[in-house]
């Protein structure tokens, strides 16, 4: 990009923000706009709407009477010959839509025009290793900047009206295996960051780093045993040494929080979901294998932990905790609870208290698990069906037998992140009813050597449909309804006071539905496969909706039955902004 | 001719990388190159940066290209995924989503049954040598014992997430667990068993010899019993992609000529490594 590219693109930011005419104030984006975000319907300031990651809007223009009536107001293309996944959440600042693309683009555009400001292409080196395609899930804002991570693991800090680079960051050697994928999300100043990373050797962590100048300000392991960093000193250890993990594997056991966290403001934590531990077999690795498979909740301030909840301990099916952790407040008997919610790749819904972590609920959000009978609310543990857990060490020769296991390693959810509605108190999820054969191979050959692996294949559970998008009671775990959809969903969801569920299918269409009923009410076909997360906000007096389409993600990666299911869907790459026509 | 010769001039526009589909023979000489797919962090069979890499199979793939009347060899360097058929498929049928294309043949593809019944998109043939899994010790640190309950005792490395891993940590109910180190080669790991950290690695023996070449001599190749070991030695060959047949047909006869002529004991010998034929179990 020429610098007589970039200038160009600074003035047409400054034109087009003096001639929106004052739908919202331009200036640096301050911790309180964050932290008010879910009130300020004019911008979309942060990844899950507001720091929580409500994903609920206060907009009512559009609602469950006229919905129907919406139609494209602007469709942009990200070009190029780069298409793939597109699972970006947009934001909107002053009348620009910033969003992230595959392969590690940004874009800002003109909100009511759709006419691209300006592009920023990172340039990715080869020998990246991203577990699972080349998505990117969002950028952050703060100040004049948006920050975005990389699949190289880079963390890039730009200037938001010139897409000008101002830092760029090395978070991790993306050599050794680590990308990032996650949104980051700005709290008092410091950007919050979670590399990926799937290799041997990978320790996942937590970063912050200072918003202006790009030092890091601490860093926070994931696996237990490990130190943390305070200003570039070594701070405290995560728990304690090999009192979860045996031998020296606490220096290798993955555990990252690939989908990010989120934050609770009243009690300054922030909310992370953890991935799973490493090596894949759980037999090699007895103990609970802390913090993977679970909910951490981080001191924003310094990276201490403040608590942990485990939803898989000594976790051996692929079942990450990444999915999001959301703080929300709920009314029990009059009483308010300073809640948290959680839907796990292994099929249940976990209610916990954010400010300890003490478990409140935990109730099953997909038809079939067959890897725990429950949750013991005592213990606040799973209670394993033993049969049922893969990597027994396999008896002399033989394929061993097959086991039917459900959820399978894509889980019940995955990245998808959920919407609460504190209107109807209820949280819309993406599920997904997949479970999958798995067995241990006589022999299996990784980098040109034997090795011990599992043999799976992926089956839906049903012959009409995986995906169902579900509306969740969080007091009771009742499904209050469901709408089926015939391929696995994967794509984010937002509730909006107009009474109102909007989620993407990978058959192409944005869908509204009736938060209420789950009865459809709307639908649009944008050309691929919608696995991104919609947005709403309002400009000029209208309420507009957006959401990225491009087929991709981990789904199309794997075969077995449900790839008969996804794999006539066309790639693409585009945004597509939503409104209803003026009144005649 | 005509067509031919504009696709290799639009080659020299476009970038080889785009146009580079698994071919046949025919294809093959015809562009006067062929392309090697060799693994990314290899060593001693194929390491460095993907423009300079280097080691036993980059040889190899050279002798193979010069063999066949082709004077060019370019290399494709592949990231190993979760099992090799990830690499079958980003290495010779399909290329990686990534879009660095295929190559011709990839090297390093064990030959198992049912490896090859699995991976039906590549023909895998060509074994050039048998490896097998072994552990080196320091008999001043063990004491001289030639057995791996020593390992209850004494600290042993191994490359991570490898089978030597996984049998060390599986081990008579996991009762050597806790002495297990994790190294990211085995190279790596035979360095610490110079330093004095371990008292004994275990990993392939090409691997284990290229590594102990500079080391002290009083390293041995142990031959202990492993019990519960069931797999301990398999073959090692190539890929192509199934509809190149021509072009493995072409490269089995060099293959079989090296292994009898001492081409490739020479080879192994170069880097260190005990040259085991693919006849030998």
């Amino acid at each position: 990009m020429t610098k007589k590219f970039l200038s160009g693109a600074a003035v047409s930011v400054a034109m087009m923000l003096a001639a929106s005419g004052g739908s919202a104030v331009a200036g640096p984006v301050t911790d309180e706009m964050l932290l008010n975000a879910a009130s300020d319907t004019h911008n979309v300031l942060t990844y899950g709407l507001d720091m929580e990651g409500h994903r609920f809007s206060k907009l009512d223009a559009i609602n469950t009477n006229n919905v129907k009536n919406l139609v494209p107001a602007w469709s942009f293309s990200f070009g190029g010959e780069k298409q793939r996944g597109q699972e970006a959440q947009p934001l909107v600042v002053d009348g620009v839509i910033y969003t992230t693309a595959s392969y590690s683009r940004l874009f800002a555009v003109n909100a009511k025009t759709g006419e691209k400001l300006w592009e920023y292409d990172a340039r990715l080196p080869d020998g990246i290793m991203p577990c699972c395609d080349v998505i990117n899930r969002g950028a952050a804002i703060y100040g004049d900047m948006i920050y975005f991570g990389t699949l190289d693991a880079k963390l890039v800090a730009l200037n938001r009206m010139t897409g000008k680079v101002v830092w760029k960051k090395t978070v991790e050697d993306y050599q050794a295996g680590y990308s990032i994928t996650a949104a980051p999300i700005v709290v008092k100043g410091k950007v919050i960051v979670t590399p990926a990373g799937g290799e041997f050797g990978v320790v996942g962590k937590v970063f912050a780093y200072d918003a202006k100048t790009g030092d890091e300000v601490w860093s926070r392991p994931l696996v237990e045993g490990n130190i943390g960093t305070f200003h570039g000193k070594p701070s405290t250890m995560s728990g304690k040494r090999n009192a979860t993990w045996p031998g020296d594997m606490w220096k290798t056991g993955s555990s990252t929080a690939w989908n990010g966290c989120t934050y609770a403001s009243d009690v300054n934590l922030l909310l992370c979901g953890v991935g799973n531990p490493g090596p894949w077999n759980s037999h090699l690795r007895p103990g609970d294998n802390l913090y993977s498979a679970s909910a951490v909740a981080i001191d924003a301030d310094n990276g201490e932990i403040k608590w942990h909840y485990q939803h898989t301990p000594n976790e051996g099916w692929d079942f990450d905790s990444m999915g999001t952790v959301m703080a929300f407040d709920m009314n029990e008997g009059g009483k308010e609870i300073k809640a948290a919610g959680h839907f796990d790749k292994n099929g249940f819904f976990y209610v916990y208290n954010r400010t300890n972590g003490k478990l409140l609920g935990a109730y099953p959000f997909v038809s079939k698990i067959t890897w725990a009978k429950g949750i013991d609310m005592k213990t606040g543990r799973p209670e394993f069906i033993a049969d049922n857990r893969p990597g027994v060490p396999p008896k002399e020769g033989g394929k061993g037998q097959s086991v039917f296991t459900a959820p399978n390693f894509l889980g019940g959810n995955n990245w998808m992140p959920p919407s609460y509605d504190p209107q109807t108190g209820l949280f819309y999820v993406s599920a997904n009813e997949w479970g999958m054969d798995i067995w241990n191979e006589p022999i299996n050959y990784k980098k040109g050597a034997a090795y011990l692996g599992a043999g799976f294949t992926i089956k839906p559970i049903y012959n009409d449909h995986v995906g169902v998008l579900r509306a969740v009671d969080p007091k009771t775990g009742k499904i209050v309804w469901e709408q089926n959809n015939k391929a696995p969903l994967w794509g984010g969801v937002l509730s909006t006071a107009g009474g109102l569920v909007f989620t993407g299918t990978p058959e192409g269409y944005l869908k509204a539905f009736d938060a209420k009923t789950g009865k459809e009410l709307w639908k649009f076909q944008t050309g691929s496969g919608v696995v991104g997360s919609p947005i709403t906000w309002e400009q000029d007096g209208e309420q507009y909706v957006a959401v990225v389409s491009g087929w991709g993600g981990a789904v199309p990666l794997w075969g077995g039955e449900v790839a008969k299911l996804v794999k006539h869907f066309t790639q693409g790459g585009s945004l597509w902004v939503f409104k209803l026509p003026a009144r005649t | 001719m005509i067509i031919r010769s504009l696709i290799l001039a639009l080659a020299g526009v476009v970038g080889l990388s785009q146009l580079a589909a698994a071919r046949p023979l025919d294809d093959v000489t015809a562009s006067g190159h062929l392309r090697v797919a060799v693994y990314r962090d290899f060593a001693p069979f194929a390491s460095g940066p993907s423009d300079n890499v280097k080691g036993l199979d980059v040889e190899l793939g050279k002798i193979i290209a010069r063999r066949l009347g082709v004077k060019k060899v370019e290399y494709l360097v592949v990231t190993a995924g979760d099992t090799v058929a990830d690499d079958l498929r980003n290495g010779v049928w399909k290329g990686h989503y990534l879009g660095y294309g295929v190559a011709d043949v990839m090297l390093h593809i064990p030959v198992d049954k049912y490896l090859a019944v699995q991976n039906d998109n590549a023909y895998i043939f060509a074994p050039y040598y048998r490896e097998q899994l072994v552990i080196a010790i320091d008999p001043r640190q063990t004491g001289g014992t030639d057995l791996i309950a020593a390992f209850g005792e004494h600290k042993v490395g191994v490359e991570g997430d490898s089978l030597a891993d996984n049998y060390l940590l599986g081990a008579f109910g996991g009762r050597l667990r806790d002495n297990v180190v994790h190294f990211h080669s085995v190279a790596a790991a035979v360095n610490a068993m110079a330093q004095g950290k371990v008292a004994g690695v275990m990993g392939l023996r090409t691997q284990v010899e290229a590594a102990l070449k500079k080391h002290h001599r009083h390293f041995r190749i142990s031959s202990m019993p492993l019990p519960g070991l069931t797999v301990r030695s398999w073959l090692i060959g190539m890929a192509v992609k199934v509809d190149s047949h021509d072009l493995a047909n072409a490269i089995e006869p060099i293959i079989e000529t090296m292994a009898r002529d001492g081409t490739l004991a020479k080879l192994f010998a170069k880097y260190g490594m005990t040259y085991i034929p693919p006849t030998e179990d």
